[in-house]
């Protein structure tokens, strides 16, 4: 029995931004490789303002080196990466790009009010937004507590709220809904939406395909280190000609 | 002849000039038979009332035995009897005074009263008698009038 | 995106990354004991020796506090920052590197130098945190009476402050290199372990192995341990700080290639070397020694400054003979900071001793100045200086009158240096490590003002920790304040007992009289039923007798003191005049039954006492004879008391000191005898409990 999929509408007309649609990253021939293996091949695709784009492939696909390839944490042996038409150099990405990463616990001995309250004070962000952000991520049970002592979920939880509060248009995720049960899924995938109606554009590595056809606006599907196929649902399907196909069959039909 | 006068005269002015820059202080055989006696009523069953005068300000009163060639003999309480040597015009004078005078009052006084090297300073010795406990101490001292003098203190010890 | 992030909130998370580690505080808690025992031992070993030098003032002018007391307390520190100092700094970079929190460091609106730098900063917090303990061993030096020279314990501290900080730009570096915290660590203390074994293994060999040596660390310190403050030495530390800091710079970015990396590492080396050339040829130091032990004589000094033909030195002596390291202390060394041309060779540079001494020429020094020369087998300056006068044909000066170095002789007792080491310090910092780990409660506050909260809580560890410092020293003295006093009144703060003692008016500042000369003997003071009440309360009638024994001393008590029975009590006294007497004393060990005890001067005697009274009865309990008190002048009276053990000072000399039967315990006050006519003031009394 096929598992009935609610779509999360997007709550367009509420404060979605007026560029929704305009090209505001492209990602050109990006190629990594380690000594003989070859990491990424010649990646391309481009990145529309204000959506969520889902990166998905599996284990191993080479999602999370795109991501710090495209965030400048990682050297590259070739490509480039636009912003707005304009290119942006590795040393430059952090101005426009704040990328998560997944599996880390940062500042494990303070606690996270601390480490919100630092990111807080970096960006100089208002105690109102502060409070909204901690109580859209869920974490206000927790500030006291010490990161150490953190569940996974909340630990996620929190490396989410840091990238609420930098200022960077794009953000990039890695695994955002890792160590989150179905209920805190879904929760997650309504703020994400909701902060991308705000006008952020987020690029989510995910590697539960199901999480990622709710929650995207588009997919780019990634496997071996090369870019099988972009763009919504509906593209996927025409582009492997099989309507009302699921991503994890489209996934399936392209690599 | 008269100019062997004028240079008689001119020759006892300078010698009368220079006699009067000596620094006056009294000679031992002047003062010691005094001294003596005032030393000796230490050993005295009244101590010291045969010779304590009138009461001057103060803790201070006169003595009826001063001294002779010393200054502003006096008592201070009934136990301690005390005289100042003329006034010296330096510091210098006051050292050789002192030393002088030290002398003096060690040969006057002999084998009764010897001297405690160990509680000296420059400026100050002290001399014991053994029984009854009394002690002398002669110092050196600038006066409030800028000049010095040498002062001989005699005093019962035990309080 | 918004540039120019502030940089304090960045400051205050490294900082409380490294207070939330357990390094910082494992360093605070091993060098209490380590620096409190070097302490206690270097204090022992001077007051010994300070006792030997009492009536010698050739011995007493050896005494020094800068190699007595300072430096060996400071070299135990300098063993703690050695070892356990790059755990800690490592802290600021390792954890970030292990825990991936690095990845958002370096997305964060700064310039990677900005985030080095604020490491770099949190380190020199760190620092100063782990130098607790040594900065309040010098703080109870001072409180003990111990003289400090600012210019050498300036130096000193800026000798270890260099030597912490490069540990701590080693350890950024090691940590930007490696993966984790552990090796970072290893990599760091092969530095700082490593700089040892090239000091104790190869420093006094010759030729280039020597210059070798010179790169140790532990050289770097000595030479601000003898006390001199080299320009060169200064800068080219700062150097290799920015050049370690650099490479961190270069290295921490993780997204830039290994090739890219290690070339912008080769230029950041090679400027920190041609920088460190440059720098080798400042010549320039400040002997900033109270007794000039590195430098000659003010008039040799400016005589030799004079000489502008370079003079040419060749030493016929192995580097490891005795006899060259004598030369290079007394001469040598001198001569290259006050000559503006002078060159120094060993003749003997690449043999052994054992073939050098058989050279014939071996034990001579050759001076060759312009076109003559000299030779001399001497070491000493008194023999080498006027060969030098010779050659340059100018006559020896006429030596400058200047003040004697007279040395700083103290005996300092107690156990409080041990106990603050061993008991009170830890406790502190145990306190404040709980302090730290405390959560706060779980408010539902905004986040903002958590955030403040966080950052001051972080700030009062810093700040309480710096008052532990000052803590010794924060014993509150008691002063008798005379200003608000009435001239020709008695005075309120004190109550006098016997004599006839009153403010009076000098020049403007109330003084502290008594006057013997209208005083008679046997006289307590008017209203002495009620003094003696207010005093002793219940107790007075015992108090009040033994007064009458002993009214033929004037004396004042304290009021507000109850019980002296450790610290300092001085004050200030002037003889007017009194024929009989001109005493000032300290009056302590004041007990209700009227007995008491007093070190006085005496203007007419020139001696310190230490007088008891007891049962009645006065008697002479130590005996100093030859302390210089002039009448109409001013002096300084210091009785410094730690239980049993009694010390008198004058015009800041120790002269008396003694060992009671029983601790002092009691109350304290000023005294006098006879007819003193005596002025007094800033009377004040500091207990050390």
């Amino acid at each position: 029995m096929r598992l009935e999929v609610r779509w999360i509408p997007r709550l367009v007309g509420t404060g979605s931004s007026d560029n929704y649609g305009l090209i505001v990253l492209q990602i050109i021939s990006l190629t990594k490789s380690y000594g003989d293996q070859r990491a990424l091949e010649s990646i391309g695709f481009s990145v529309h303002e204000a959506e969520i784009l889902g990166l998905i492939g599996p284990n191993g696909a080479g999602k999370t080196t795109l991501l710090e390839a495209i965030a400048g944490l990682l050297p590259v042996d070739t490509g480039e990466i636009h912003f707005r038409g304009q290119l942006l150099p590795a040393h430059r990405r952090r101005e426009v790009i704040f990328y998560l990463p997944d599996g880390v616990r940062p500042y494990a001995d303070q606690t996270t009010e601390q480490a919100l309250a630092f990111f807080a004070g970096v960006y100089r962000r208002s105690a109102t937004d502060i409070s909204e952000i901690v109580s859209t991520v869920g974490l206000r049970p927790v500030l006291g507590k010490r990161i150490h002592a953190l569940s996974k979920g909340y630990n996620r939880r929190l490396i989410i709220a840091l990238g609420f509060l930098t200022r960077q248009p794009i953000l990039l995720m890695d695994e955002p809904f890792d160590g989150f049960d179905l209920r805190q899924t879904r929760d997650m995938m309504g703020v994400l939406r909701r902060v991308a109606s705000g006008g952020r554009t987020l690029l989510l590595s995910i590697h539960q395909l199901l999480d990622a056809e709710q929650v995207c606006d588009r997919l780019a599907l990634l496997a071996d280190g090369r870019i099988r196929g972009v763009g919504t649902l509906e593209e996927l399907r025409r582009q492997v000609n099989r309507p009302g196909a699921n991503v994890e069959e489209i996934f399936l039909a392209l690599t | 002849m008269l100019i062997i006068l004028r240079v008689t005269i001119r020759l006892a002015l300078i010698g009368a000039v220079l006699v009067a820059s000596i620094p006056h202080v009294a000679a031992l055989e002047t003062y010691c038979p005094a001294l003596t006696q005032v030393a000796a009523l230490v050993n005295d069953k009244e101590r010291f009332a045969s010779i304590i005068g009138e009461p001057r300000h103060g803790n201070y009163l006169e003595t009826k035995l001063p001294l002779p060639g010393w200054a502003d003999c006096a008592f201070y309480g009934r136990r301690t009897y005390t005289c100042d040597s003329l006034p010296l015009a330096t510091a210098k004078e006051a050292e050789r005074a002192f030393a002088r005078i030290l002398d003096e009052v060690k040969s006057c006084l002999r084998d009764n009263w010897s001297e405690e090297p160990s509680r000296a300073s420059p400026g100050y010795a002290v001399l014991h008698h053994q029984r009854p406990a009394a002690s002398i101490t002669i110092n050196t001292d600038q006066t409030e009038k800028n000049d010095y003098v040498v002062r001989l203190i005699l005093f019962l010890r035990g309080r | 995106m918004a540039r120019g992030a502030p940089v304090w909130p960045l400051f205050v998370k490294e900082l409380r990354e490294i207070v939330s580690g357990r390094a910082l505080w494992m360093l605070l808690l091993l060098a209490c004991p380590l620096v409190g025992y070097s302490f206690f031992q270097a204090m022992s070993l001077y007051g010994e020796a300070s006792a030997a030098a009492a009536n010698s003032p050739v011995l007493a002018s050896g005494l020094s506090p800068l190699d007595g007391i300072l430096v060996p307390t400071f070299g135990s520190f300098y063993v703690a920052v050695t070892l356990l100092f790059p755990f800690v700094a490592i802290r600021v970079l390792g954890e970030e590197k292990q825990s991936g929190a690095l990845r958002l460091l370096v997305q964060l609106p700064y310039r990677i130098m900005t985030l080095v730098c604020v490491k770099l900063a949190a380190v020199f917090v760190a620092w100063l945190l782990c130098a607790i303990p040594v900065l309040s061993s010098v703080s109870i030096w001072w409180m003990a009476g111990g003289h400090l020279f600012p210019a050498e314990i300036v130096t000193l501290f800026l000798g270890h402050l260099l030597y912490g900080l490069l540990i701590g730009a080693v350890a950024l570096f090691a940590a930007s290199i490696t993966e984790s915290s552990a090796t970072a660590a290893i990599v760091t203390l092969a530095f700082t372990i490593g700089s040892w074994v090239l000091d104790f293994t190869i420093a006094g060999r010759p030729g280039w192995l020597e210059w070798f040596a010179h790169l140790s660390l532990t050289q770097v310190i000595r030479t601000f341990e003898q006390g001199l403050l080299s320009v060169g030495l200064v800068i080219g530390v700062a150097i290799a700080i920015c050049a370690f800091a650099g490479l961190a710079t270069v290295w921490l970015p993780p997204g830039i290639a290994v090739r890219q990396k290690l070339m912008r590492s080769a230029v950041c080396v090679a400027a920190a070397v041609l920088a460190l050339l440059v720098v080798t040829q400042i010549k320039a130091s400040i002997d900033v020694t109270e007794d000039r032990r590195n430098s000659f004589a003010l008039a040799d000094a400016n005589q030799l400054a004079r000489l502008t033909e370079p003079l040419a030195i060749t030493v016929h002596l192995a580097a490891e003979d005795p006899r060259y390291m004598d030369l290079q202390r007394n001469v040598l060394a001198k001569l290259e900071r006050v000559m503006p041309r002078v060159s120094i060779r060993l003749a003997t540079a690449r043999q052994s001793f054992a073939s050098a001494a058989s050279e014939e020429a071996y034990g001579q020094i050759e001076y060759r100045y312009g076109a003559r020369s000299d030779t001399s087998p001497s070491t000493s300056p008194r023999e080498i200086l006027p060969l030098i006068y010779g050659l340059a044909g100018v006559s020896p000066p006429a030596p400058i009158p200047s003040a004697e170095f007279s040395g700083y002789p103290l005996v300092m007792d107690g156990p409080f240096p041990l106990l603050w080491f061993l008991a009170v310090l830890p406790i502190l910092i145990i306190f404040a490590w709980w302090r730290s780990r405390r959560l706060p409660p779980n408010k539902q506050t905004f986040l903002k003002e958590v955030a403040m909260n966080s950052s001051t809580k972080t700030l009062m560890i810093v700040v309480v920790s710096v008052a532990s410092v000052l803590l010794p020293a924060l014993a509150a003295p008691i002063k008798v304040d005379l200003s608000n006093e009435t001239a020709g009144t008695e005075p309120k703060g004190l109550v006098p007992v016997v004599g006839v003692w009153r403010i009076e008016n000098d020049g403007g500042k109330k003084l502290l009289a008594v006057d013997g000369r209208q005083w008679k003997e046997g006289q307590s003071s008017a209203g002495i039923a009620d003094k003696a009440r207010a005093l002793y309360g219940e107790r007075y009638a015992e108090f009040l007798d033994r007064v009458q024994a002993y009214a033929y001393y004037p004396y004042v008590v304290a009021k507000d003191l109850e019980d002296f029975k450790n610290g300092e009590i001085t004050v200030r006294f002037e003889g007017l005049s009194g024929r009989i007497d001109q005493g000032a004393g300290i009056l302590f060990n004041l007990k209700p039954n009227g007995d008491y005890l007093t070190i006085r001067a005496n203007c007419l005697e020139n001696n310190l006492v230490l007088w008891k009274f007891e049962k009645g009865r006065r008697s002479s309990v130590e005996w100093v004879r030859n302390t210089p008190t002039a009448s109409r002048q001013w002096h300084d009276l210091k009785v410094r008391i730690a239980g049993n053990k009694v010390e008198g000072y004058l015009d800041g000399k120790l002269y008396l000191q003694h060992t009671l039967p029983q601790p002092v315990s009691g109350k304290i006050g000023l005294w006098s005898k006879a007819d003193s006519y005596m002025h007094f003031e800033d009377f004040v009394a500091t207990p050390n409990e």
